[in-house]
């Protein structure tokens, strides 16, 4: 146990002096909340949470601040000690989740288990993570849209006739042989059989 | 710190006008826990909350299911209950709302410049809208954006959607204002506001225009939906110094009463802080049914307009054909409204056979009701 220890902690030594990578910038769209940010990759349609230190490590992600300087910075912010380990276990996370620009990413790995055996379990609250959200589509956001809304910007969208308050149609044009969808397309609320394509055009 | 687990009732039941001791079987509605949990949800720092751990597992679907989830989750993240498995359920809806505000703040930048560029002068309600005014981003979930615009502008405005940078985003374009349709067309833009969002200017309902509507929107849709109650709360006490009174309550009589019932019911169901010297002179409203009623529709488990099964495929299954009939008994509310009725103390009964009769009749010819949006 004791050599592991040390390994590890050379192999800390040899990285604490690195750069940090450059954190990914395209495609992404970011929410900041009060406890965490949430990124949504929409290149892959997934979503992510960081916690507040992966949050902190990853906003630090310049290519030019060094992992001794984040690590300070955790330090200062929680008022406790914080091992270079926690800054080498967000960017391993961070990398999972394509959150690092390509290719500018750290080699070493670190594992979570390697730097709990380090900071001890006491100090596990400060550890950076990432978890999965449920991601959202246009299906989960859409309410099922009245007959009267279905149009060329809704081909394709559940809808209900008002009145009859189901929600088993789709909007689609009237008619099947249609090169564009137009305004001048006449529009429907209507159910169709499984396998048909809604908007034809 | 919460004391779960407390059979401790939340301070804002006595007012809903019942004694304590008197509310034994009642205080078990899940539409008063709904009420309760929601309290205040939208403030910055929202109330202290003492909520027991049984009342939280009980609403928990029914906050899911009506998008009330976030508000609930800001509520109760900073007490004991945040570690239960409820609690998870209610943050990750949280999450998802949150991300789904950032896509369409987004969206609703493009659609902005798509139509306005197109000489298109929409104003924008509900949703976004209302949204805009809570603490945090993803509090208040919607699916669509509602532009109101000119008839005359339906058909160009159809076609500035047409264009790529506003293919695929939800759009409800109302033809026509709607419930406000009290009010002209000039009226309404001049008391409108411009929001910035990004680069884009967005056009949305003057605060009196805008509290009308999502009143007399609630009250439509039989109130379903708690956090209707919620944006008309949120809304009066954000406006509350410069609201004017006399044009809010302006316009067709009966459904300024309305307005003024749903105003009522969120100072008295979820706290609203509201300037009340305009809302006393009103006796015998709001009438009891009408609270009796919002609180049993928020904790029921019927199926909301929108996502059901339609009536003509339970024509084989006399039993689930029943059973969807039950389900679409028309609340108080709804019935009234749609009848154009008065919020009296009156029956609600015959509102409610008034309105089966026409639903059925509807069914029976299938001539779907063209909306308000289309008048």
């Amino acid at each position: 146990m004791d050599n592991m220890k040390t390994e590890i902690g050379h192999d800390m030594k040899r990285e604490i002096g690195k750069k940090l990578p450059r954190a990914r910038k395209e495609g992404l769209l970011i929410q900041e909340l009060p406890e965490e940010v949430l990124v949504f990759d929409l290149s892959t349609a997934k979503a992510h949470c960081l916690n507040h230190t992966a949050a902190l490590v990853w906003r630090r992600c310049d290519g030019k601040t060094s992992i001794a300087e984040v690590t300070k910075l955790l330090q200062k912010e929680g008022g406790t000690h914080v091992d270079a380990g926690v800054v080498l276990l967000a960017l391993d996370q961070l990398e999972k989740a394509r959150l690092i620009e390509e290719g500018s990413a750290l080699s070493d790995r670190v594992s979570r288990r390697d730097v709990l055996r380090r900071i001890g379990w006491a100090a596990a609250v400060t550890l950076p993570l990432i978890t999965s959200v449920v991601a959202p589509t246009a299906a989960s956001a859409a309410t099922c849209i009245p007959d009267s809304a279905c149009g060329p910007s809704t081909c394709g969208f559940p809808c209900h006739i008002t009145g009859n308050s189901d929600c088993t149609k789709v909007c689609r044009p009237r008619s099947n042989n249609l090169a564009n969808c137009t305004s001048l397309v006449q529009w429907q609320c209507v159910g169709l059989p499984a396998g048909q394509n809604p908007c034809p055009c | 710190m919460a004391v779960c687990g407390s059979p401790r009732w939340p301070k804002s039941l006595p007012v809903l006008g019942f004694h304590e001791d008197r509310i034994g079987a009642e205080a078990k509605s899940r539409g008063t826990w709904i009420a309760a949990i929601l309290e205040g949800a939208w403030r910055e720092p929202p109330p202290h909350l003492d909520f027991p751990r049984d009342g939280l597992a009980a609403v928990t679907p029914y906050l899911l299911k009506s998008a009330s989830a976030p508000l609930a989750w800001r509520r109760i993240r900073n007490t004991a209950l945040r570690s239960s498995g409820e609690a998870l359920e209610l943050q990750q809806a949280y999450r998802l709302h949150a991300l789904q505000a950032a896509m369409h703040d987004r969206n609703l930048e493009r659609l902005v410049s798509c139509l306005t560029s197109s000489g298109i002068r929409p104003l924008l309600g509900k949703g976004w809208a209302v949204a805009r005014l809570y603490p945090e981003p993803g509090l208040r979930p919607y699916g669509d954006f509602d532009f109101y615009v000119n008839p005359d502008q339906r058909s160009s405005a159809d076609a500035a959607l047409l264009s790529s940078e506003a293919r695929g985003i939800l759009v409800d374009l109302h033809s026509g204002f709607g419930e406000l349709d009290d009010r002209t067309e000039g009226e309404l833009h001049a008391r409108s506001e411009l929001v910035q969002l990004g680069r884009a200017q967005v056009p949305v309902f003057g605060p009196e225009d805008h509290i009308r509507l999502l009143c007399l929107h609630m009250l439509r849709h039989g109130a379903w939906r708690p956090l209707w109650l919620c944006d008309v709360a949120l809304a009066l006490e954000r406006y509350a110094d410069k609201l004017d009174w006399d044009y809010l309550l302006s316009g067709d009589p009966r459904r300024s009463e309305w307005v003024v019932c749903t105003m009522l019911l969120a100072r008295q169901l979820l706290d609203a802080q509201v300037e009340t010297s305009h809302l006393e002179h009103r006796p015998g409203l709001p009438p009891r049914w009408l609270i009796q009623t919002l609180l049993a529709q928020w904790g029921a488990p019927t199926t909301p307009h929108g996502v059901r099964t339609p009536m003509a495929d339970y024509l084989q299954h006399p039993i689930a054909f029943a059973r969807a009939l039950l389900d679409r008994w028309p609340n108080a509310i709804e019935a009234t409204v749609s009848s154009g009725g008065r919020f009296s103390r009156a029956p609600r009964l015959p509102y409610q056979l008034g309105e089966c009769a026409l639903r059925t009749a509807r069914f029976l010819f299938q001539k779907p009701k063209a909306p308000k949006s289309r008048k």
